[in-house]
């Protein structure tokens, strides 16, 4: 084993992992350089696990952050929230309405095909003759 | 008497933990429709789990307490995609990751040692400052990745989960941040 193995081991790198590796210990035991990198790489892991900042919140940091608060949610989104309800019903309302007051466009399409169209032009303009 | 304890403290539990739970909805709902007072509640209920996992990453007082209101700030805004599927403490701590990385992205290089009151290991008082010089010269992908591996314990998937990368990303992430890490390790050897 080379030592870039040996470190690619020892790190976790490989994928392999080190646990227990009978060629990697024989490795560390002839090699004063991998064994001051697995040292040091010990002391580095062992670092990021204690690395915390242990920190009390105080009794006023709800208050300091109540005291930062905007309007609540996305304003639009909460604008929408807000105004779903109306709009449904205006539309409902309004549609109705116009639903009572003019033939669908369908039903007018029925009474007035192309042709029927041409036609009815047609005769208008004989008449205006 | 002992199995009847049991019997009781099992009943009691899950009865309490519910209660604990539609609380919590009742402060969410009110808290949609605007009211401080409940999101109040929300965040005495969550400050120290979220200062925990900010001291993961900063090591300045006055930074782990910005980062912790801009989460709390963000949970406000955007509380109205809490889905409510998964417990509110894993939403929020999604929230936090994220506000974490933003503030260690804005901040590439944040901390000056001399500013912080370092923990002096057992064996080595160089330690502490030597694994914080080691950090400054990660990027913050790396710094984030290996911090929440290494230090919080988080598997891929939980990594993945809340930071909204995919577990492969955290794979190669993580793979690359050990690497460099490693590379660190050896030129100060060389040195
Ligand atoms: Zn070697």
């Amino acid at each position: 084993m080379n030592c870039r193995r040996a470190r690619k081991l020892l790190t976790g790198v490989s994928g392999a992992g080190s646990g227990a590796d009978p060629e990697l210990a024989r490795h560390l035991a002839s090699c004063a350089e991998c064994e001051r990198f697995a040292e040091r790489w010990t002391e580095v892991r062992d670092g990021l696990k204690g690395r915390l900042t242990t920190l009390t919140p105080d009794a006023g940091f709800a208050a300091r952050v109540t005291a930062r608060l905007g309007p609540p949610a996305d304003p639009f989104v909460w604008a929408a929230r807000r105004l779903v309800p109306v709009t449904l019903a205006l539309t409902l309302v309004l549609g109705g309405w116009c639903l009572l007051r003019t033939p669908a466009p369908s039903s007018l399409a029925d009474e007035l095909a192309d042709g029927d169209l041409l036609t009815w032009v047609a005769s208008d303009e004989e008449e205006q003759r | 008497m002992r199995a009847d304890l049991g019997t009781l403290t099992l009943a009691i539990l899950p009865s309490e933990a519910g209660e604990r739970q539609a609380e919590e909805r009742r402060w969410i709902t009110a808290s949609l429709d605007g009211d401080r007072d409940a999101f109040a509640e929300l965040v005495r209920r969550y400050q120290q789990r979220v200062f925990r996992l900010a001291g993961r990453f900063f090591r300045r007082p006055e930074d782990v307490e910005e980062v912790a209101q801009e989460t709390f700030l963000t949970a406000w805004r955007k509380l109205h995609t809490y889905a409510g599927k998964a417990p509110f403490e894993h939403w929020l701590t999604r929230v936090c990751t994220r506000c974490c990385y933003a503030r260690l992205r804005q901040r590439p290089d944040p901390e000056p040692l001399q500013s912080i009151d370092l923990p002096v290991a057992p064996g080595d008082p160089t330690a502490g400052v030597e694994l914080e010089r080691l950090l400054a010269r990660l990027k913050p992908a790396d710094r984030m990745v290996l911090l929440l591996l290494d230090g919080e314990g988080w598997s891929t998937a939980e990594i993945a989960e809340r930071t909204g990368w995919t577990r492969t990303n955290v794979k190669v992430r993580a793979h690359r941040a050990r690497a460099r890490l490693r590379r660190l390790v050896e030129e100060d050897l060389e040195r």
